[in-house]
């Protein structure tokens, strides 16, 4: 099968234009969603509008830290999303942590487990930063740039492989087949692993970075 | 050829016997009672035109008149065409006793003979023997937990029966004939006060069976109690029995006679304009207590009295458009409503049960009941391209040309909250999510999706081809010198307000389904869902141990609001009669049952010096 | 035959205008809001981008055969109901039918959407749709009643009689003569559109946009070109009963004046809870409605 191309030409152009988003509010991020949708900044002149599901949505935002729990719920929101979908990474947390940068349970790296197509740096990030986000994001979906849903799929194994490392994807994956292979191939490693600790360790710390991330 | 030739009485017979056979083999032998019972039915469908236009028999002095006409023809295919597929469904049933075979092949024979009758006497047989088998059948299975269900209906029926008797009495005594033929031709002689008083007791008696608000209270009960597949004959075709004497006493005798037609308002006799406002608020009433049913056969039962109401409307009316949409809504309701309620049968057989939040997501295992379920629903919502449109099309533009704007908005509102039970029904059983206990579930038996096939055609026939329904209705009207409607060609029809093309409606929305279908391939493609919980809860993994299935209270929101109207309700109120009743028959009996020795040596005092008072005065 | 031929040209070419016109409104409708709210709102060929978007998107989730069907029935359901109106005095197929004919037509589409939301499974689209039928049987009697004061001052359902009836000039439209019809038939328009306070099924932030939850790209699109249609159905309605029809240019301003103070209404009104809506439509439109209809009986 040939590889699936982003979309380019009138779609591309259609699918910048017409970006419809599924705000994750997960931490402090999403109290700068209100001025951004609002007169002041007005988000929807890019045809830019806040979506309830995420089978409308084409864009999801993670605006702000994600503990282990919240990440479940946006693999699941992620997977949901029909083709082509975008995520933005919103704020210092989703980058490298941000000033959760040595909790027990939130994750330091959102792009170890869902693709991130942009970040926006700062804590918290200024209106002004997430349009132009959003400029860059709707100018790149043009040329072609962003490619994350495929990268998300020909690189499953190591997304779910991640995501195993801090999460039950038995239950919140859709394919569920996959998830139970990936799931028992982690956890045979993990055994190995911890045969020789005298403290059995239920959570693994998040951030066991695999070399050479996928391109 | 013939190659039989039965007098009516032999017919009648021959097929009581049968009844007798099919009750003594299917004792010894019992697979045979369902077949037998349905070849018995084909062979009186048969026999039926082999028989003379008009016939006579005299037996214990009475001499029985019976009679062919176009309108009997109409209402006793109506009645056979029903009555054999539920019985062909019937076959697949080995529950059912004998007893019921043999009593579902003489009701079926009585409701013919209510047809074919042309005096009095018999068809008032015909009438109770229609009444009794009908009970007989409610309890021959199970007989303890449906007798409250079968008492209602059989002492409705009795009450009914006695408003009819004394009807007939009326008429007979005034006359001296108990033919239809004399009666008509004397029906001049009669004094005014007499037929009215007798008219309006035959409307109330036939409106029993015909379910007419406030006289409907044994109907929901009783369909709902009644052996599963015969429910779609009871409610389609054996109300229309009500229908067609509704028809009889109110066309056939009264409308011939001038003086009766003296008192109106708007143009149409009191008696019609009564009966509009009974049909109108049986119609709206009955629909909205039908939009908080619980149980599937309850909410179609409530629906079948709720599309009576149409009929009866439509009669009150009783100018051409009225009389036409209401005979061709007493067959759509025939075909839709057996339809609905043969697939209910198909479910509760499949799923032991008509608890619609315990049904759910039957599409996926009894797909081609769900595709009938919504033809019939379409029927029933009286979509265009269905003869639930034509009936009620024609039904709205009699009641809006003949200015009664109050009960047409009533009928209007009556069919929007059709839509509304329609699919609570139709997605409490068949869309949602499936009970984990219904995994194993299987499509419905041949029987009954052949026997949806045959319901359906007639339906998108006389939809498309609405102008053969009404040629058909024109000439039963031209027979009995009423007015028809003969602005009609094979598909379109013409009122004096609008017209409507039924073949042109379909052939639109064939094309228009091709355009959206072409434009839904043109999309990217789509992906089927993982699995059954693959859906958008708030992103959370919800699996079969909660409830999903949104289907108790489902008009909650609406029941609160309307919670003024649905507590009047015509039970409570025979209910409160009963009460009173009750107390007043209390009190006498402590009066004069005490057992008090003094209190009757007191009554005893009292009646002995009223006696020897009169005497005294007699004396004087 | 050339006159049957320019029929069939309009039968092919009136759809795809009410499209595009339907997919402008929602545009305009946007953009209006916008302005109310004091933003500078997107293009006004906004909804014409998302629907071609919502058509190249990929893998939506489908839930079954019925869930695909219920779209193109939606629709499919609004196209053939688009044949039975008359829109700028052309009779598209609209001289075979009336206006009782028009307002059943118009159920084939909801009705086909309920039953693919029933297929999706999803408790908050069946709440949606339970409160659409429910938010439905309290305008459809306002409408209706509105709709039978028109008929019954006319003595014809048939919308070509009637716009007749209205021709010659503002001072003709049914307008004037059965102001508190039309009066009452806007309040029900409300609810029809689906505009607030009249939103319930929708609802975003209750029930996750209701009936709309499971479906995605192309059903959505096809549910989006369904929305665009019967927006001018719906105007089209009020267009024909009360504003005395009109040419096509002067047809879409008539309709788009209708569609914008509902727009109007809407973008400064909060959500009734759907018991209030329904109790809303059954007392005061309701007897708005009945008064103008019995002024007509005793009038006419």
């Amino acid at each position: 099968m040939a590889k699936e191309k982003a979309p380019k030409g009138i779609k591309g152009w259609a699918q910048g234009r017409s970006l419809w988003m599924l705000h994750f509010c997960t931490g402090c991020g999403a109290i700068e969603m209100p001025p951004t949708m609002t007169s002041r900044y007005d988000m929807e002149r890019f045809g830019i509008t806040p979506m309830a599901t995420p089978r409308q949505a084409d864009l999801l935002l993670i605006t702000g830290y994600l503990t282990v729990k919240t990440l479940k719920r946006v693999v699941r929101s992620y997977e949901q999303m029909p083709d082509p979908k975008y995520v933005i990474g919103f704020g210092s947390c989703t980058v490298n942590g941000g000033m959760y940068w040595d909790s027990y349970n939130t994750i330091k790296r959102l792009d170890l487990y869902i693709p991130v197509d942009l970040y926006i740096a700062g804590c918290m990030p200024r209106p002004e930063a997430i349009i132009d986000s959003f400029t860059e994001l709707i100018k790149g979906i043009k040329e072609g740039r962003f490619d994350g849903w495929i990268r998300y799929r020909e690189n499953i194994e190591f997304y779910k492989r991640n995501q195993a490392m801090v999460m039950d994807i038995r239950k919140w994956s859709l394919d569920t087949e996959l998830a139970e292979r990936i799931w028992n191939e982690v956890q045979e490693e993990r055994k190995k692993r911890f045969e020789r600790a005298t403290v059995p360790h239920v959570y693994e710390l998040a951030e066991r970075i695999p070399e050479g991330l996928p391109k | 050829m013939n190659l039989v030739t039965l007098s009516y009485a032999q017919y009648f017979g021959l097929f009581v016997s049968l009844s007798v056979v099919i009750y003594l083999l299917g004792k010894g032998v019992p697979p045979i009672k369902s077949v037998l019972s349905f070849l018995s039915l084909l062979l009186a469908a048969y026999l039926f035109t082999t028989l003379q236009s008009t016939g006579q028999t005299t037996l214990l002095l009475l001499n029985f008149t019976f009679g062919i006409d176009i309108l009997t023809k109409f209402f006793v295919w109506m009645t056979f065409g029903i009555a054999i597929i539920v019985s062909f469904v019937l076959v697949s049933n080995k529950e059912l006793s004998p007893t019921f075979h043999a009593l579902y092949l003489i009701n079926v024979i009585a409701t013919v003979f209510i047809f074919l009758s042309r005096d009095l006497i018999s068809f008032f047989l015909a009438w109770e023997l229609m009444g009794w088998t009908t009970f007989a059948m409610i309890i021959s299975d199970g007989w303890t937990d449906k007798l409250k269900a079968a008492r209602k209906y059989f002492v409705w029926s009795a009450i009914g029966a006695y408003f009819v008797l004394i009807g007939f009495a009326i008429l007979i005594s005034q006359t001296g004939y108990y033919q239809f033929e004399p009666i008509l031709a004397h029906i001049g002689t009669i004094p005014t006060g007499w037929l009215i008083f007798a008219v309006a007791l035959l409307v109330a008696g036939f409106g029993v069976k015909a379910a007419m608000m406030p006289l409907h209270v044994w109907a929901p009960d009783a369909y709902s109690e009644s052996p599963h597949e015969f429910t779609g004959f009871f409610s389609g075709v054996l109300s229309k029995a009500g229908i067609y004497g509704v028809f009889m006493a109110f066309f056939y005798f009264a409308a011939r006679f001038e003086a009766f037609n003296m008192l109106r308002i708007h143009g149409t006799s009191i008696f019609g304009y009564i009966m509009v406002w009974i049909g109108a608020i049986t119609a709206f009433g009955a629909a909205l207590i039908a939009t908080n049913q619980e149980y599937g056969k309850k909410l179609l039962a409530w629906s079948s009295v709720s599309q009576l109401g149409y009929i009866i409307f439509a009669f009150g009316i009783a100018d051409s458009l009225g009389m036409t949409g209401a005979l061709a809504h007493a067959l759509a309701h025939a075909l839709f409503k057996s339809m609905l309620f043969i697939i209910m049968a198909a479910v509760i057989m499949r799923t032991g049960t008509d608890h619609l939040p315990s049904l759910g997501g039957l599409i996926k295992k009894m797909p081609l009941s769900f595709i009938f379920a919504v033809v019939g629903g379409l029927a029933l919502a009286g979509i265009p391209m269905t003869i639930g449109f034509t009936s009620k099309w024609i039904i709205y533009e009699a009641g809006i040309h003949g200015g009664y704007i109050f009960t047409t908005t009533l009928i209007f509102a009556a069919s929007t909250a059709a839509f509304l039970y329609y699919y609570r029904f139709v997605y409490s059983v068949f869309l949602g999510p499936l009970h984990e206990e219904h995994k194993e579930v299987k499509e419905a038996p041949a029987y009954y999706w052949i026997s949806y096939i045959l319901i359906a055609i007639p339906i998108f026939y006389f939809g498309l081809y609405p102008g053969k329904l009404l040629a058909i209705i024109s000439k039963i009207l031209d027979t009995y010198d009423l007015p028809s409607l003969q602005t009609y060609t094979a598909t379109t029809v013409a009122t004096p307000l609008g017209t409507f093309n039924g073949l042109l409606i379909g052939l639109g929305f064939g094309a228009a389904l091709l355009v959206g279908l072409i434009l839904y391939l043109i999309g990217g493609r789509t992906k089927k869902a993982a699995s059954p919980t693959d859906k958008y809860l708030a992103s959370e993994v919800v699996t079969n141990e909660f409830e999903l299935h949104y289907a108790m209270d489902f008009y909650k929101f609406l029941e609160r609001e309307l919670h003024g109207i649905l507590k009047i309700s015509a039970q409570k109120f025979y209910e409160f009669f009963e009460e009173i009743v009750r107390f007043t028959a209390d009190l006498n009996r402590k009066l004069f049952f005490c057992g008090n020795g003094q209190a009757y040596l007191y009554y005893l005092t009292i009646i002995l010096t009223i006696l020897i008072f009169a005497i005294w005065r007699i004396n004087l | 035959m050339n006159a049957i031929g320019i029929q069939i040209g309009w039968i092919i070419f009136m759809p795809i205008l009410v499209i595009i016109m339907g997919l402008l409104y929602l545009g305009a409708a946007r953009k209006i809001t916008a302005r109310v709210h004091n933003r500078y709102g997107p293009p006004i060929y906004q909804n014409i981008i998302d629907v071609i978007k919502l058509f190249s998107k990929k893998r939506a989730t489908n839930h079954g055969v019925m869930f695909s069907l219920g779209p193109i029935m939606a629709f499919s359901g609004l196209l053939i109901s688009l044949m039975f109106i008359p829109i700028g005095n052309k009779a598209l197929l609209s001289f075979n039918g009336d206006i009782i004919v028009l307002l059943y037509l118009l159920v084939i589409a909801p009705l086909g959407m309920a039953l693919g939301v029933g297929e999706g499974a999803n408790p908050m689209g069946t709440i949606g749709i339970a409160r659409a039928l429910t938010l439905m049987l309290g305008y459809e009697v306002v409408l209706v009643i509105s709709a039978l004061s028109v008929m019954l001052y006319t003595g014809s359902a048939s919308f070509m009689k009637i716009i007749e009836a209205q021709s010659g000039g503002v001072g003709h439209w049914f307008l004037w003569p059965l102001f508190l019809s039309a009066l009452a038939m806007d309040m029900a328009l409300q609810g029809v559109l689906g505009e607030k306070p009249f939103d319930q099924p929708i609802a975003p932030h209750e029930i996750a946009s209701g009936p709309m939850v499971e479906f995605g790209g192309k059903y959505l699109g096809l549910l989006q070109l369904y929305h665009a249609v019967a927006i001018v159905v719906e105007t089209g309605i009020m267009v024909n009963l009360f504003l005395g029809g009109g040419t096509l240019f002067w047809w879409f301003v008539k309709s788009f004046t209708v569609f914008f103070i509902a727009l109007l209404i809407n973008a400064v009104m909060p959500r009734f809870r759907i018991g209030q809506a329904f109790k809303f439509f059954w007392t005061y439109p309701a007897a708005i409605s009945l008064l103008g209809l019995i002024l007509v009986a005793i009038l006419k």
